[in-house]
């Protein structure tokens, strides 16, 4: 597992993963991810590399979006692979935070302030 | 031969977070190895992932184990552990309904295993959870091999490599060796039907499946026996070039196959280079050795039930639906199934069938006291049960009417034969009392209401006791014997036709006397055709000997006497036939 954070204008923060978020891959994503909801005012998880996915891994991006959507910041999640989509869709994930299929589409949509974290709607 | 189809790749797991983690690894490998597609191969690997987290942080298990196998129609997964009770199948699935910030962070696994698995079993035996998952294999990476691949074209060799990588045996190769092997194998190409290796011949090769199945059989004198069918990629007849031995079984194109021919001498120089290679062969010989030695066991165990005719369902249950180890051997189990239940059925229609044809038999002491008579009657069924039968008959105008018949066939539909017609004569002659009359009702009936084409031979016989007349007449029946008071017997004329055959009967009836002291003797084929140790038969001869014996006997001495003198005569012998005998002393 490799992550790659960038940050991108507009105080968007893209976290590329890369590999499997197993359960050693979210050893090793999970402290990123605490550090960036804490951080961050706009998060992106880009997961187009990312091969697999199990409540381990759902359970890494929902801390963090709870943490976001206490802080009143927004996430998003895209690239996701069928089967990964599968996974946070079965979970409800999507319920509180949007998918989306690129990394362009969805900093576009945080940007608009359209509907990142559902803090919207909250 | 080896790399069924069914492989199980198995592994214990100590129960923790690092158990997990070297379990997600340990399955990567080995779903490689099954040839599935990618979303078999995720829904998998998360399935038990989230099991195996659940069974540690909630069930506090301690140890797993998983094991993976391919079917026909997809792939499964069994896991085992032995944590506290948990049955996820019942679990209803977790999922955040809607857009809030109050959502919980855990408890979703068991909803995405319910998701993602096709199918799961679950019972707790042994103190253990165990779950069985049935998955989709999805389609699988194909090899995409060409005839090119022999002039070791670059993409065609690329996936060579991953074809060669995907048998177990090879899994560990350098890229140095697999690209030796290839350079040093042959492709060959099989048509549906033809054979790529046969039993005893020698073995100097070993032959890696690219494409197609291959059935692999093991030629006894008896037939072939199916042993497995491999789908490619797989690897055959290894063990045999690498130990130089006959090869084990034989193995038949099933479809078009594409195989890569690897000789003894490239194997060996693999195998040097790459222990893990032997080890996997040995490890896969063991395996399918302790599959055949519980194979064996259970085949044993069920023939043993057989023979006895001991039917248990559990035994029945485990021969339909094998333990994953003996998939292999499904269908000859099946058979074994087929053969107990059929059995069973068998059994418990002829018990059915016995329980018929007693009912019906008349009670031949109360008749007897009735009407101040020494008349006997007897049956013993054999067991596979016959249609025999005997009757004792009030006609009403002084006399009475008895009769010994065999239908022609077994089980309940002789059975239930053999109560019509009884019933049939007994209602008619009650009526009338004319046994002319009785028989040719009895067989209009019969013959235009017998849909299974049965048939009976009859002898029936009207007796006055008061001077001693006697009426009789035969239906294709053995002739009935009269033993005059001195001792010598006669045979009555017999003939005519079975009823329920032919609609035109012309069926006669004789007539003769019975002096005080004479003995009316009626029997079924059942005596005379019991068979002794070399299948010779009782015969008629030893029957009139006997009864022409002078010993003074009541009716049911003398039946006792040639019951004896048959089972005597046939001891140790099954009985085929019922035997049926009627005997009148004036």
């Amino acid at each position: 597992m490799n992550i790659n954070i960038i940050e991108v204008e507009d105080g968007i923060t893209q976290v590329v993963l890369d590999g499997r978020l197993d359960i050693a891959g979210a050893q090793i994503a999970d402290p990123h991810f605490t550090a960036l909801a804490e951080s961050s005012k706009a998060l992106v998880v880009d997961l187009a590399q990312v091969s697999f996915l199990a409540s381990l891994g759902v359970r890494t991006l929902m801390l963090s979006a709870k943490t976001l959507i206490r802080r009143g910041a927004d996430m998003a999640v895209c690239g996701a692979n069928e089967n990964v989509e599968k996974v946070l869709r079965s979970t409800g994930f999507d319920e509180i935070v949007q998918l989306y299929p690129d990394f362009a589409s969805a900093a576009s949509a945080l940007r608009g302030g359209a509907a990142g974290s559902s803090s919207a709607n909250l | 031969m080896s790399e069924p189809q069914s492989r199980i790749y198995s592994r214990d797991f100590v129960g923790d977070i690092e158990g997990v983690s070297q379990a997600d690894a340990w399955l990567a490998g080995q779903l490689g190895a099954l040839g599935l597609g990618a979303d078999a191969k995720y829904a998998i690997t998360l399935c038990m992932e989230e099991l195996f987290l659940n069974a540690v942080q909630h069930g506090h298990a301690n140890r797993a184990t998983i094991s993976v196998w391919a079917e026909s129609n997809g792939a499964r997964l069994e896991f085992v552990d032995d944590g506290a009770p948990f049955d996820p199948t019942i679990v209803a699935a977790k999922r955040i309904a809607r857009p809030t910030a109050d959502f919980e962070i855990g408890g979703y696994g068991t909803g995405l295993v319910q998701k993602f698995a096709r199918r799961i079993r679950y019972h707790r035996s042994d103190g253990q959870n165990r779950l069985l998952l049935e998955f989709d294999a999805g389609a699988p990476p194909s090899p995409i091999l060409t005839r090119s691949a022999r002039q070791g074209n670059m993409v065609d060799s690329f996936d060579l490599h991953a074809a060669v990588r995907a048998t177990s045996a090879f899994r560990d190769l350098s890229d140095a060796s697999v690209e030796f092997l290839i350079g040093a194998a042959e492709l060959e190409t099989f048509d549906p039907g033809a054979t790529l290796m046969t039993q005893g011949e020698p073995g100097d090769h070993a032959l890696l499946i690219l494409a197609g199945e291959v059935t692999v059989t093991a030629d006894s004198p008896r037939g072939a026996i199916p042993v497995s069918t491999l789908k490619a990629p797989s690897l055959v007849g290894e063990t045999g070039a690498l130990a130089k031995l006959p090869r084990t079984a034989t193995a038949r194109a099933r479809t078009a196959v594409s195989a890569l021919r690897i000789g003894r001498r490239a194997l060996i120089e693999v195998a040097r280079a790459t222990p893990s290679l032997l080890i996997d062969v040995v490890g896969r010989m063991g395996d399918r050795m302790r599959k055949v030695n519980s194979a064996i066991s259970l085949y044993t165990h069920a023939l043993a039930a057989l023979e006895r005719d001991e039917f248990d369902s559990a035994l029945l249950e485990e021969l339909r639906n094998p333990i994953p180890d003996l998939a292999d051997f499904g269908q000859t189990f099946g058979r074994m199934a087929e053969q107990i239940i059929l059995r069973r059925q068998r059994s418990d229609e002829m018990a059915s069938a016995a329980v018929i044809q007693r009912a019906l038999l008349p009670k031949v002491g109360e008749f007897a006291a009735e009407f101040g008579l020494d008349i006997y009657a007897a049956m013993t069924p054999a067991r596979d049960i016959g249609g025999d039968f005997f009757d004792l008959i009030e006609l009403g105008d002084g006399r009475i009417a008895f009769g010994v018949g065999d239908v022609c066939g077994k089980g309940v539909p002789a059975a239930l034969f053999m109560g019509i017609t009884r019933t049939l004569i007994r209602i008619n002659l009650r009526e009338t009392p004319d046994l002319h009359a009785a028989i040719l009702r009895t067989n209009a009936y019969l013959t235009n209401n017998n849909s299974a084409e049965l048939f009976a031979t009859l002898l029936y016989a009207a007796f006055d006791p008061s001077c001693g007349e006697i009426e009789y007449c035969s239906c294709g029946h053995l002739p009935a014997l009269l033993r005059r008071a001195g001792g010598a017997v006669e045979k009555l004329p017999a003939g005519g036709l079975p009823v329920g055959m032919f609609d035109q009967l012309k069926p006669k009836v004789r007539r003769t006397a019975m002096g005080p002291g004479d003995l009316l003797f009626l029997y079924t084929d059942g005596v005379t055709e019991a068979a002794d140790g070399e299948a010779r038969e009782f015969g008629e001869e030893r029957l009139l000997a006997l009864l022409a014996q002078s010993e003074p006997a009541n009716a049911a001495q003398w039946i006792a006497r040639v019951d004896a003198a048959v089972r005597q005569f046939s001891q140790g012998q099954a009985q085929f036939d019922d035997i049926t005998c009627l005997a009148l002393l004036r």
